[in-house]
């Protein structure tokens, strides 16, 4: 069976190269024929992530970026799992947040995002309040969803080997749990990292999404689609990273 | 029955618990930067009944609806194409999982190039950002049908049509309405963030004119609080069509 499975695995590899290789070609092309002001063919595109990447100010801009979304991950974590494991504690709680937390991501939150620079300011806390609000609903939800799926059987067990409630938690609950943390973090780091460049993006003084916006409005086309050719490539990166771990981490768990 | 009441009743005490921390954080704050529950629900009955209010919220409705129009047609068939070929499916997954959680807003400017500022641009825009959600939904469910489904349309000479309005949309449309219901929000947001971004008309570029021009807080909060009740009673209709289909599909499998 296995022998069987492999070469298929192997095309469908090839194709995402070759579906890759045809879209950068098909992409380059079209820049190259369809000459506008606006437009830059690819090989200067390329030459201005590479020169991008020695750029002070776009560095500094990066890498503060990176400083916030790292940040607001942290505080969505914290608070995430507190609230997610409060959920699964008290029933009241969950019943009361958890149909708000499925109806909460309906919302459009990034309209909330100019009365918070109402309200705070215009430095790094609306952003930083801005991504946590969109990020930390995501972890609770997938925390409590894994504790509570966590099969009474095993809790049993470790009830006849009498642990202690802490025992319990640290060697029975949270191991067997753990592939929903952590599908909760990818969520919300993915959802950090875009709040936080959305709202950069949109209105703020610092960082790689207010570079992009000035890039923009100031007509530097070459570095515009280079930064977003280098934040995409890393999100994309990033994202595609967690999502392999995350399969492997559900695999390596399920068959034990 | 005794179930939904209580049901209401938590949404009740949810609804009064939000109103209640809304009332207190706006006496604690400075009243330029947060207007109460009740001047924001009076400040929204006066924008209802502005024409210009009309004219920026038929923009929007507009431009949603083209969007999401756009959203149902290809999404849905591009969906389905993916879920009957397994090959295609696999190859593409990677790119729209990661494309489903990049931060596309980044992209925006490249949508003003191609689009121009116009609604265009925010058409595009909301398509491509409420897109990925109705592709995967409609995949995941198409690509577990019963392969006898299947089998049964080839013996009877289905021709595509046939096929999809026979068997797969009443088989996958339990999901498909969760995956409307997400793009939905998503294409709303994208069209709400295209506007904030750049633009002259619609309610994202009410709310950026009014937190920009002298931050009329009041006007800011209606408008927000406008969007919220909006993406909420869209997704109540969603979430009572979902739920009747699958109590239909309950009462099927137990009998009843």
């Amino acid at each position: 069976m296995k022998a069987e499975v492999a070469p298929l695995k192997k095309k469908i590899i090839a194709t995402q190269w070759l579906v890759l290789a045809v879209a950068g070609v098909a992409l380059g092309a079209l820049l190259h024929f369809f000459r506008q002001p606006v437009l830059i063919p690819l090989d200067q595109i390329l030459k201005g992530v590479w020169a991008l990447t020695v750029d002070q100010g776009f560095l500094r801009a990066f890498s503060a970026t990176m400083v916030l979304i790292l940040g607001t991950f942290v505080c969505s974590t914290l608070t995430g799992c507190l609230l997610g494991m409060g959920m699964w504690r008290r029933k009241g709680l969950r019943d009361a947040l958890a149909p708000l937390l499925q109806a909460y991501y309906a919302l459009p939150s990034f309209a909330l995002y100019p009365v918070f620079v109402g309200l705070l300011g215009m430095n790094v806390f609306p952003i930083v309040l801005t991504g946590w609000l969109f990020s930390f609903p995501a972890i609770a939800l997938n925390v409590a969803t894994g504790l509570l799926e966590v099969p009474e059987v095993y809790v049993k067990v470790g009830r006849s080997l009498s642990l202690s409630p802490r025992q319990l938690f640290f060697r029975i609950q949270l191991p067997a749990s753990l592939p929903h943390w952590f599908t909760g973090f990818k969520l919300g780091f993915c959802y950090c990292l875009i709040a936080i460049l959305a709202s950069e993006f949109i209105l703020s003084v610092s960082g790689v999404g207010r570079w992009l916006s000035d890039s923009f409005t100031g007509f530097e086309f070459q570095n515009l689609y280079a930064g977003i050719f280098i934040v995409l490539l890393l999100a994309a990166v990033i994202v595609l990273f967690l999502t392999w771990y995350e399969a492997r981490f559900y695999r390596r768990w399920s068959v034990r | 029955m005794s179930g939904w009441r209580r049901g209401m009743r938590t949404y009740g005490l949810v609804v009064v618990f939000f109103l209640a921390g809304w009332q207190a954080i706006s006496w604690i704050v400075p009243r330029f930067a947060l207007s109460s529950p009740w001047e924001t629900v009076q400040t929204l009955g006066f924008l209802l009944n502005q024409s210009w209010f009309h004219s920026h919220l038929s923009t929007t409705l507009y431009e949603t609806a083209w969007a999401y129009l756009f959203v149902i047609l290809t999404g849905l068939s591009v969906g389905v194409a993916l879920g009957l070929s397994r090959f295609w499916g696999e190859v593409a997954e990677p790119y729209v999982v990661s494309i489903y959680s990049l931060p596309k807003v980044l992209l925006y400017p490249l949508f003003l190039i191609v689009f121009t500022v116009g609604a265009a641009s925010k058409i595009a825009f909301g398509w491509f950002h409420g897109i990925f959600p109705l592709i995967i939904m409609t995949r995941n469910t198409v690509k577990n049908i019963n392969p006898v489904y299947l089998k049964i349309a080839y013996s009877f000479h289905l021709n595509f049509f046939q096929l999809f309005k026979a068997i797969l949309l009443p088989y996958a449309l339990p999901s498909i309405v969760t995956g409307l219901r997400l793009g939905f929000n998503l294409t709303l947001l994208g069209v709400v963030l295209g506007e904030l971004i750049a633009s002259s008309r619609g309610l994202g570029y009410l709310l950026a004119a009014r937190a920009a021009e002298g931050f009329i807080v009041e006007e800011v909060m209606a408008i927000v609080l406008f969007l919220f009740l909006f993406a909420l009673a869209i997704n109540g209709v969603f979430g009572l069509w979902e739920r009747s289909l699958t109590r239909g599909e309950r009462a099927a499998r137990y009998g009843r």
